[in-house]
């Protein structure tokens, strides 16, 4: 690599980089369109999907209400509209060596949030996409609200026979 | 051989050679991804095959996504088949006792969740693939998806027939 960094003084690193960026930019671009043309045509269809925010001090989610518009938090697309904020204890696993089992217990203090959303979804046979967003069970998913942002999973998603 | 300036003879630079050899190995491991096993010899093609995956410790939630008659993909997009069986069972756990010894305790609230899909696949000297290229391995770990369920599995068994 020459001081001009050319492999052999003729074949930029840079123009290689740039190429196997290309690449990698093409190669997403063609799986997004892929997904796209499986969503082709499919209307939108409404669904309600819930996200179980990650366990915080309990009531602090209290405020949140529903009515207001949910958003991904990573891209900013809109989601849909919160219809039901449910706080639910958090619950723990301990071994209970007296019984020989493990058991699940509600830790004091901490609870989950619970967030049901109704939004309009494109399905398919392999995705059910909310303005680009997957929306599947065990997704890690990002939201916010207008008073509200939290990071969790996708623990339900409803099709309400949209299928 | 190698003069001050890091070539060798005086020609090639060490860095171009590393540079090739990392481009050279890249390619080589897509390629190698892409097309591995494909030069195995072919017993059986276009075959019938069964699979099952295990997503152990899951809750209720996870259990309720798994439905009969969907498609089941893996996370790239490749569609694997059809669920045709879903059974749970009581999840377990390692625990130390007071007197030391080790048991498998059962765990309040979480399931193993067994997945069986019917899909087409070939049999070939070095294992059973289904979709192209994916070498189905009872214990590997695999990427799976549904249009509502999104999830890591292990491979449980695979086989043509009854598994």
């Amino acid at each position: 690599m020459d001081k001009r960094l050319r492999l052999a003084g003729k074949v930029s690193l840079f123009d290689l980089l740039l190429i196997l960026i290309v690449a990698a930019v093409v190669a997403f671009a063609v799986r997004m369109s892929e997904i796209k043309d499986v969503m082709a045509g499919s209307a939108a269809k409404p669904i309600t999907f819930t996200v179980e925010l990650t366990q915080q001090d309990e009531g602090f989610y209290s405020h949140v209400r529903p009515g207001q518009k949910v958003y991904d938090n990573q891209k900013g697309y809109y989601l849909g509209e919160l219809i039901k904020a449910e706080e639910v204890p958090y619950m723990g696993l301990a071994p209970d060596t007296s019984l020989e089992v493990v058991r699940e217990y509600p830790v004091e203090g901490r609870s989950c949030l619970l967030v049901t959303v109704k939004a309009d979804a494109q399905l398919s046979d392999e995705f059910t996409l909310v303005n680009d967003v997957e929306i599947s069970v065990g997704k890690e998913m990002f939201i916010r609200g207008a008073d509200f942002a939290g990071k969790g999973y996708c623990v339900m998603v409803d099709l309400g026979g949209a299928q | 051989m190698i003069d001050n300036k890091g070539k060798l003879f005086s020609k090639i630079s060490i860095v171009d050679i590393l540079v090739v050899l990392v481009i050279c190995l890249a390619v080589g491991g897509v390629y190698y991804k892409l097309h591995s096993g494909d030069n195995a010899v072919v017993i059986k093609s276009n075959t019938p095959i069964k699979a099952t995956f295990v997503l152990n410790s899951v809750r209720l939630y996870t259990v309720d996504a798994a439905v009969i008659g969907d498609n089941l993909y893996e996370k790239n997009g490749q569609k694997l088949g059809k669920i045709v069986a879903v059974e749970t069972k009581e999840a377990h756990k390692l625990i130390d006792l007071n007197d030391g010894r080790q048991i498998n305790a059962p765990v309040d609230n979480r399931y193993d969740l067994y997945i069986t899909i019917e899909g087409n696949g070939r049999i070939s000297e070095s294992g059973i693939y289904m979709n192209g290229n994916r070498l189905m391995l009872t214990g590997s770990d695999i990427k799976i998806r549904t249009k509502v369920l999104n999830c890591e599995a292990t491979i449980t068994n695979v086989g043509t027939g009854e598994v």
